[in-house]
């Protein structure tokens, strides 16, 4: 009896802990062709809203946890470009879904993006959905909303395998098991990771660096901003010696890191390059590593540029060399830099968040394609103008799409930490594919 | 071997935090076999509440002179200790103790309840981020005093292991030792005849959750001095770690709690030098699942009364 009962403890602790994890990405639909919208595909056919006076657009972005800082900016934007905009006889509705949960610590949940793209499918006036804020959230509702002739217009979704396939970053299969429906519903305003990674390595070779040790939180923005920078690493001179020459994932779980600080020490490394999202106990990582590592480089990407990850990570945060798949607020030039003053002048002084700026494109992107379509509630005909933007003005600069729903001529911008937020900009680093 | 010697140092450091919390789950357990699983947010609000303390209240820095600080951080023990002692008792009062009599599993979804109730509200209070202090306790190592370098005992594993070992020779003493101990004791093996000899089971039972209360306090201000941070999901990092040292070492046993503690913390600070950081929750449940089969009743074995 009593063994039953400490068997049955054990297992159910087991069960619940099991639970509460965020769910993996990753969707096992059957490969596809991969081509951009040509002819009509199945799916799109007689996809007209039934509403004769009103649009809708959905957003899909984690409203909780530390993403708060980045989402209720990009909210912001996207009510303020789309919500009431007139456009024929048609008023645009904009909703804001929140895909996140407690369940997954205020990150985003696979079953709440998964149950969002299911009732965006629902609505029969629902035109465009822009979101996700997370690569992995992206994977389960790009074939869900393709299914429909839903078009996906993402902010900040940086994860190659998403529209391309790049080798020692995405997994086999990928992008084309995520349209199954055989067409391309899906572009992004933002540089994608492998860029990002490489950038990034060749930031860290021009400093000097010879031997780096790559972290990441096994998530895949993590994990495939890391796995790029290692490779590219690798093929410039830098020794990559974490195990196997390539990424080691720690656990956002864990209570301590001060054995792998310890593992990082003795392996000689003179760079630590960590791929992560703030919210995957980041604060604890870097305070660990600095404890060991007083004097080591640290160098990270996107995921941690905001000043949660600085709030958490504290003084052990300065000397931290940060990469950004895009062109920083403060950097942006023409309409982008008016833009910027009319933000700050509006929040206070408050400069926008790092995606913010992003945010406003893809509802610039999402309201282009609804103004030029045919027939405005045609998911088909917005679909084209989304998937077919091309030099679209915006406050980022010129948007066009490549076939795969990449934006064409990306930047990578260059930022060290010294002794606060938000940290000093140091250069636009050229872009390696 | 130094690094092996660093490693079971930093082990031991994190096993005796693990320590302190598991006592909470075992002596819970011990009494009243409920898997209090608001046991880790309550050692949660224990570090949060330290960290206004230290930074806000005291103005604790690194720059503070010795004696004040000791002074200081020892009030600082001791208000956190009282508070989340009264919060423990309380949620006894509130949650369980009018369950008493339903179903196991009752009391169980009403654990799980205040996890997710304590934890909101420190999402509330505190935000979603993680909140954190510079470095405190001096920048040194211990070992440097008899000669060695190549080892490092920093000030801070010296303080978890000035704060813990008392409190565990005291929980002891206590536990064995006095009127209250025994009536414990009594209540672990049979409340009802414990309530016909004259204990006052309630009583007992407020003041198990008391201790255990006061205990998670104590861990959560070594916790803020050790790891210099902390955040609203903290309960549950800790609380899945010091659960399982708690059931590795025999529920209901404190002995086995501390010895399970310390057994999870060198496999965790094993496994993240010398494996996978990765696979490290996956190795430790492989270990648990292992001493289980073999041992199904924990290191040292449960200390229970057979109520089956």
């Amino acid at each position: 009896m009593k063994l039953t009962r400490v068997g049955a403890i054990a297992a159910s602790a087991v069960f619940v802990f099991a639970a509460c994890s965020p769910a993996p990405g990753g969707s096992a639909a059957a490969p596809a062709s991969g081509a951009a919208a040509g002819t009509q595909p199945d799916a799109c056919k007689n996809k007209v809203g039934t509403s004769t006076s009103e649009i809708h657009v959905y957003s899909s972005l984690p409203r909780q946890g530390t993403n708060t800082e980045q989402t209720d900016t990009l909210v912001e934007q996207i009510k303020a470009t789309l919500d009431g905009q007139k456009v024929g006889n048609f008023t645009i509705k904009y909703t804001d879904l929140d895909d996140s949960s407690a369940a997954a610590g205020g990150d985003w949940d696979g079953a709440v993006e998964q149950a969002n793209a299911n009732k965006v499918v629902a609505d029969p006036d629902a035109m465009i959905y822009i979101g996700t804020y997370n690569s992995g959230a992206a994977k389960l509702s790009i074939p869900i909303l393709g299914a429909a002739c839903i078009v996906m217009i993402s902010p900040a979704n940086t994860y190659p395998g998403l529209t391309k396939a790049v080798e020692g970053v995405t997994q086999p299969g990928e992008p084309d098991t995520y349209y199954p429906s055989g067409y391309r519903n899906y572009a992004r305003v933002i540089a994608t990771d492998d860029a990002q990674g490489a950038a990034g390595a060749e930031w860290a070779k021009s400093m000097g660096k010879t031997k780096a040790y790559v972290l990441d939180d096994t998530q895949t923005y993590g994990h495939g901003l890391a796995a790029a920078w290692a490779i590219h690493a690798n093929k410039i001179g830098i020794e990559v010696v974490s195990p196997n020459k390539t990424t080691e994932g720690f656990d956002a779980k864990s209570t301590d890191y001060a054995a792998v600080a310890q593992k990082v020490k003795a392996s000689g490394a003179d760079i630590v390059y960590i791929g992560s999202i703030t919210g995957q106990n980041t604060g604890k990582v870097w305070k660990d590593l600095r404890a060991a590592l007083p004097d080591i480089t640290i160098m990270s990407g996107d995921g941690v540029f905001e000043k949660s990850w600085y709030d958490g990570a504290g003084s052990s945060g300065n000397g931290t060399f940060l990469t950004f798949g895009g062109v920083g607020p403060d950097q942006l030039t023409g309409a982008g830099k008016e833009w910027n003053d009319k933000y700050k002048a509006d929040h206070g002084g408050t400069l926008p968040a790092t995606y913010t700026a992003y945010g406003n494109a893809s509802a610039v992107v999402a309201l282009n394609a609804i103004k030029n379509a045919a027939t405005p509630n045609d998911r088909y005909e917005v679909l084209k103008g989304v998937m077919g933007t091309k030099d679209l003005d915006t406050v980022v600069g010129k948007v066009t799409f490549d076939a795969n729903g990449d934006a064409l001529g990306g930047s990578i911008s260059a930022y060290e930490v010294k002794t606060s937020w938000p940290p000093d900009f140091v250069s636009i680093l050229s872009v390696k594919e | 071997m130094d690094q092996i010697a660093q490693t079971i140092i930093i082990g031991i450091a994190n096993g005796m935090i693990f320590a302190l919390v598991a006592l909470g789950y075992t002596l819970v357990y011990g009494i009243i076999e409920l898997i209090n699983f608001a046991h880790g947010e309550v050692f949660m609000l224990g570090s949060f509440m330290a960290l206004v303390l230290i930074t806000t209240v005291f103005k604790i820095t690194a720059g503070t002179p010795l004696a004040l600080m000791v002074g200081q951080v020892l009030i600082v023990i001791v208000i956190t200790m009282l508070a989340t002692a009264t919060l423990n008792v309380t949620i006894e009062r509130v949650a369980y103790r009018p369950l008493r009599n339903a179903p196991k599993l009752a009391p169980l979804i009403s654990a799980i309840g205040m996890s997710f109730v304590l934890q909101n509200v420190a999402l509330l209070i505190f935000g979603p981020a993680n909140d954190g202090v510079d470095r405190i306790l001096p920048n040194v190592n211990v070992l440097s005093v008899f000669g060695i370098t190549n080892v490092t005992i920093s000030a801070e594993q010296v303080f978890v292991a000035l704060v813990t070992i008392p409190l565990l020779l005291a929980l002891s003493w206590f536990v064995t030792k006095t009127r209250q101990g025994k009536a414990m004791r009594a209540t672990a093996q049979d409340p009802d005849t414990a309530g016909l000899m004259g204990v006052d089971v309630n009583r007992t039972i407020a003041i198990t959750f008391l201790i255990g209360g006061a205990l998670a306090g104590a861990a959560g201000v070594v916790q803020i001095l050790y790891n210099n941070t902390t955040v609203w999901n903290l309960g549950f990092r800790f609380g899945l770690n010091s659960f399982t040292s708690a059931v590795l070492g025999g529920i209901g046993n404190l002995q086995g709690a501390v010895l399970g503690a310390m057994v999870l913390g060198l496999i965790n600070a094993f496994s993240d030098r010398y494996l996978a950081a990765n696979w490290t929750n996956a190795i430790v449940f492989a270990v648990l699942i292992g001493i289980l089969v073999f041992r199904p009743t924990g290191l040292l074995g449960q200390q229970l009364a057979d109520r089956a």
